[in-house]
Protein backbone atom coordinates (compact mmCIF):
# COMPACT_ATOMS: atom_id res chain seq x y z
CA UNK A 1 0.00 0.00 0.00
CA UNK A 2 1.55 3.67 -0.87
CA UNK A 3 1.18 5.72 2.27
CA UNK A 4 0.19 9.57 2.31
CA UNK A 5 0.64 12.36 4.87
CA UNK A 6 -2.54 13.74 5.59
CA UNK A 7 -0.87 17.49 3.80
CA UNK A 8 0.01 15.55 0.98
CA UNK A 9 -3.41 13.66 0.77
CA UNK A 10 -5.14 16.86 0.89
CA UNK A 11 -3.15 19.06 -1.58
CA UNK A 12 -3.57 16.22 -4.28
CA UNK A 13 -7.06 14.73 -3.28
CA UNK A 14 -8.93 14.74 -6.66
CA UNK A 15 -5.75 13.00 -7.91
CA UNK A 16 -5.58 10.68 -5.13
CA UNK A 17 -9.31 9.26 -4.99
CA UNK A 18 -9.46 8.62 -8.98
CA UNK A 19 -6.12 6.95 -8.14
CA UNK A 20 -8.42 4.82 -5.81
CA UNK A 21 -11.48 4.22 -7.90
CA UNK A 22 -8.78 2.85 -10.74
CA UNK A 23 -8.19 0.35 -7.90
CA UNK A 24 -4.74 1.68 -6.49
CA UNK A 25 -4.06 0.58 -2.69
CA UNK A 26 -3.27 3.97 -1.01
CA UNK A 27 -3.77 5.12 2.82
CA UNK A 28 -3.34 8.04 4.63
CA UNK A 29 -0.88 7.72 7.72
CA UNK A 30 -1.74 9.96 10.84
CA UNK A 31 -0.53 9.64 14.15
CA UNK A 32 1.33 6.18 13.19
CA UNK A 33 -2.41 4.94 11.87
CA UNK A 34 -3.05 4.03 8.38
CA UNK A 35 -5.96 4.89 7.09
CA UNK A 36 -7.20 3.15 4.10
CA UNK A 37 -8.90 4.90 1.39
CA UNK A 38 -11.60 2.65 -0.97
CA UNK A 39 -14.48 2.74 -2.79
CA UNK A 40 -17.95 1.88 -0.90
CA UNK A 41 -21.19 1.15 -2.21
CA UNK A 42 -23.80 3.18 -0.38
CA UNK A 43 -26.93 2.43 0.46
CA UNK A 44 -29.06 5.41 1.86
CA UNK A 45 -32.82 4.56 2.10
CA UNK A 46 -33.17 8.22 2.22
CA UNK A 47 -31.83 8.69 -1.13
CA UNK A 48 -33.39 5.43 -2.50
CA UNK A 49 -36.91 6.59 -1.11
CA UNK A 50 -37.21 10.30 -1.41
CA UNK A 51 -36.18 12.74 -3.87
CA UNK A 52 -34.59 15.77 -1.87
CA UNK A 53 -36.84 18.89 -1.72
CA UNK A 54 -35.41 21.73 -3.88
CA UNK A 55 -36.03 24.16 -0.16
CA UNK A 56 -36.25 27.60 -1.43
CA UNK A 57 -39.65 26.64 -3.47
CA UNK A 58 -42.77 26.55 -1.86
CA UNK A 59 -44.30 22.99 -1.96
CA UNK A 60 -47.46 23.00 -4.58
CA UNK A 61 -50.61 22.18 -3.03
CA UNK A 62 -51.81 18.74 -3.32
CA UNK A 63 -55.03 19.39 -5.43
CA UNK A 64 -52.49 21.04 -7.59
CA UNK A 65 -50.42 17.97 -8.01
CA UNK A 66 -53.58 15.91 -8.29
CA UNK A 67 -54.90 18.24 -10.95
CA UNK A 68 -53.95 16.30 -14.06
CA UNK A 69 -54.78 13.13 -13.03
CA UNK A 70 -58.70 13.90 -12.11
CA UNK A 71 -59.08 15.67 -15.53
CA UNK A 72 -57.39 13.05 -17.78
CA UNK A 73 -59.60 10.64 -15.46
CA UNK A 74 -62.55 12.59 -16.87
CA UNK A 75 -62.15 13.17 -19.90
CA UNK A 76 -61.10 9.95 -20.37
CA UNK A 77 -64.40 8.69 -18.71
CA UNK A 78 -66.28 10.67 -21.37
CA UNK A 79 -64.87 9.44 -23.99
CA UNK A 80 -65.99 6.05 -22.75
CA UNK A 81 -62.23 4.68 -22.92
CA UNK A 82 -61.67 1.36 -21.38
CA UNK A 83 -60.04 1.32 -18.15
CA UNK A 84 -56.71 -0.02 -17.64
CA UNK A 85 -56.41 -2.93 -15.52
CA UNK A 86 -54.94 -2.73 -12.40
CA UNK A 87 -51.50 -4.84 -13.35
CA UNK A 88 -50.59 -5.04 -8.94
CA UNK A 89 -54.33 -7.43 -8.95
CA UNK A 90 -53.14 -9.33 -11.78
CA UNK A 91 -49.83 -10.36 -10.60
CA UNK A 92 -51.64 -11.13 -7.21
CA UNK A 93 -54.01 -13.34 -8.49
CA UNK A 94 -51.07 -15.50 -10.40
CA UNK A 95 -49.25 -15.58 -7.45
CA UNK A 96 -52.00 -16.89 -4.83
CA UNK B 1 -55.89 10.71 8.83
CA UNK B 2 -52.47 8.57 8.01
CA UNK B 3 -53.13 5.62 6.17
CA UNK B 4 -51.20 2.69 5.10
CA UNK B 5 -52.47 1.98 1.12
CA UNK B 6 -51.54 -0.99 -0.71
CA UNK B 7 -50.30 -0.62 -4.65
CA UNK B 8 -53.69 -1.73 -5.64
CA UNK B 9 -54.83 1.46 -4.46
CA UNK B 10 -51.78 3.82 -4.88
CA UNK B 11 -51.69 2.65 -8.77
CA UNK B 12 -55.70 3.61 -9.23
CA UNK B 13 -54.96 6.75 -6.89
CA UNK B 14 -52.02 8.05 -9.60
CA UNK B 15 -53.51 6.65 -12.83
CA UNK B 16 -56.05 8.66 -14.21
CA UNK B 17 -58.34 6.27 -15.87
CA UNK B 18 -57.82 2.63 -13.97
CA UNK B 19 -61.07 0.42 -13.45
CA UNK B 20 -60.72 1.53 -9.65
CA UNK B 21 -59.75 5.17 -10.13
CA UNK B 22 -62.91 6.20 -9.67
CA UNK B 23 -63.89 5.13 -6.28
CA UNK B 24 -60.91 5.90 -5.12
CA UNK B 25 -60.60 9.17 -6.47
CA UNK B 26 -63.52 10.20 -5.03
CA UNK B 27 -62.52 9.18 -1.35
CA UNK B 28 -59.56 10.94 -1.83
CA UNK B 29 -61.56 14.27 -2.72
CA UNK B 30 -63.62 14.16 0.15
CA UNK B 31 -60.95 12.45 3.01
CA UNK B 32 -57.44 14.33 3.19
CA UNK B 33 -55.55 11.35 3.91
CA UNK B 34 -51.53 11.26 4.47
CA UNK B 35 -49.96 8.32 3.58
CA UNK B 36 -47.14 5.88 5.10
CA UNK B 37 -44.76 5.53 2.47
CA UNK B 38 -41.74 3.04 2.27
CA UNK B 39 -39.14 1.53 0.18
CA UNK B 40 -41.23 -1.76 -0.77
CA UNK B 41 -44.23 0.43 -1.48
CA UNK B 42 -42.47 2.66 -3.31
CA UNK B 43 -40.28 -0.36 -5.23
CA UNK B 44 -44.22 -1.73 -6.13
CA UNK B 45 -45.68 1.20 -7.43
CA UNK B 46 -42.80 2.28 -9.71
CA UNK B 47 -42.82 -0.79 -10.99
CA UNK B 48 -46.83 -0.97 -11.27
CA UNK B 49 -46.16 2.41 -13.40
CA UNK B 50 -44.01 0.94 -16.07
CA UNK B 51 -46.79 -1.52 -16.91
CA UNK B 52 -49.46 0.77 -17.23
CA UNK B 53 -50.94 -0.22 -20.70
CA UNK B 54 -52.26 3.32 -22.07
CA UNK B 55 -49.10 5.54 -22.59
CA UNK B 56 -51.31 8.83 -22.08
CA UNK B 57 -52.24 7.54 -18.67
CA UNK B 58 -48.96 6.09 -17.97
CA UNK B 59 -47.67 9.45 -18.40
CA UNK B 60 -49.86 10.76 -16.60
CA UNK B 61 -49.45 8.85 -13.43
CA UNK B 62 -45.66 9.31 -13.53
CA UNK B 63 -46.03 13.03 -13.61
CA UNK B 64 -48.48 12.95 -10.38
CA UNK B 65 -45.84 10.55 -8.71
CA UNK B 66 -42.97 12.28 -9.29
CA UNK B 67 -44.36 15.44 -7.77
CA UNK B 68 -45.53 14.02 -4.50
CA UNK B 69 -42.65 12.04 -4.12
CA UNK B 70 -40.27 15.27 -5.03
CA UNK B 71 -42.27 17.51 -2.39
CA UNK B 72 -43.01 14.69 -0.07
CA UNK B 73 -46.46 15.55 0.03
CA UNK B 74 -48.98 13.64 1.72
CA UNK B 75 -45.98 10.74 2.10
CA UNK B 76 -44.93 9.68 5.41
CA UNK B 77 -41.89 8.19 5.22
CA UNK B 78 -41.84 4.64 6.74
CA UNK B 79 -38.23 3.46 7.85
CA UNK B 80 -38.28 -0.10 7.10
CA UNK B 81 -34.97 -2.37 7.11
CA UNK B 82 -34.35 -6.04 5.55
CA UNK B 83 -34.69 -7.70 9.17
CA UNK B 84 -38.34 -5.77 9.61
CA UNK B 85 -39.09 -7.26 6.37
CA UNK B 86 -38.65 -10.87 7.17
CA UNK B 87 -40.22 -10.70 10.78
CA UNK B 88 -43.20 -9.16 9.43
CA UNK B 89 -43.34 -11.80 6.50
CA UNK B 90 -43.03 -14.59 8.97
CA UNK B 91 -44.91 -12.77 11.79
CA UNK B 92 -47.91 -12.19 9.72
CA UNK B 93 -48.10 -15.71 7.72
CA UNK B 94 -48.06 -17.60 11.46
CA UNK B 95 -50.78 -15.18 12.37
CA UNK B 96 -52.93 -15.77 9.08
CA UNK B 97 -52.30 -19.62 8.92
CA UNK B 98 -53.66 -19.26 5.47
CA UNK B 99 -57.26 -18.23 6.02
CA UNK B 100 -57.12 -14.99 4.31
CA UNK B 101 -55.99 -16.36 1.13
CA UNK B 102 -53.21 -13.52 1.04
CA UNK B 103 -49.83 -14.45 -0.28
CA UNK B 104 -46.40 -13.60 1.97
CA UNK B 105 -46.48 -10.25 -0.17
CA UNK B 106 -49.57 -9.54 0.72
CA UNK B 107 -48.66 -10.34 4.43
CA UNK B 108 -45.53 -8.00 4.69
CA UNK B 109 -48.15 -5.17 3.56
CA UNK B 110 -50.48 -5.72 6.25
CA UNK B 111 -47.62 -6.28 9.06
CA UNK B 112 -46.19 -3.12 7.59
CA UNK B 113 -49.07 -1.08 8.26
CA UNK B 114 -49.46 -2.53 11.82
CA UNK B 115 -45.49 -0.93 12.34
CA UNK B 116 -46.69 1.87 11.08
CA UNK B 117 -49.63 1.82 13.66
CA UNK B 118 -51.72 3.36 10.68
CA UNK B 119 -55.10 4.57 11.23
CA UNK B 120 -56.31 3.00 8.20
CA UNK B 121 -55.59 0.54 5.58
CA UNK B 122 -56.33 1.21 1.58
CA UNK B 123 -56.81 -1.52 -0.91
CA UNK B 124 -58.50 -2.59 -4.11
CA UNK B 125 -57.54 -5.98 -3.24
CA UNK B 126 -60.32 -8.26 -1.15
CA UNK B 127 -57.63 -11.07 -0.29
CA UNK B 128 -56.08 -7.96 0.97
CA UNK B 129 -58.54 -6.08 2.74
CA UNK B 130 -59.49 -9.76 4.74
CA UNK B 131 -55.80 -10.40 5.52
CA UNK B 132 -55.77 -6.82 6.76
CA UNK B 133 -59.17 -7.10 8.94
CA UNK B 134 -57.95 -10.49 10.13
CA UNK B 135 -54.80 -8.42 11.91
CA UNK B 136 -57.14 -5.72 13.95
CA UNK B 137 -56.78 -2.71 11.41
CA UNK B 138 -59.48 -1.00 10.46
CA UNK B 139 -60.02 -1.30 6.33
CA UNK B 140 -60.90 0.23 3.10
CA UNK B 141 -61.28 -1.76 0.29
CA UNK B 142 -62.57 0.03 -3.28
CA UNK B 143 -64.31 -2.05 -5.93
CA UNK B 144 -64.72 -1.42 -9.68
Amino acid sequence: MKTLSPTKARQNLTAVLDKVKRGEDIGILHNGTVYGLRVVAVYSQDQTTLTPVASDEAAPPWSEIMAPVFKAGRAARARGAKPDPNPILEERKRRR
Amino acid sequence: MTAYADTSYLLAFFNPHAAHSPSVQTFVMRTPVDYHWNVILRAELRHSLRRIPTAANRATAWQAYRAAEKWRTRLVHQPVSLQNFIDLAEARSLEDNGASGAGTWDLVHVGLALLARTELFLTCDKAQSVAAQRAGLKVKCFTA
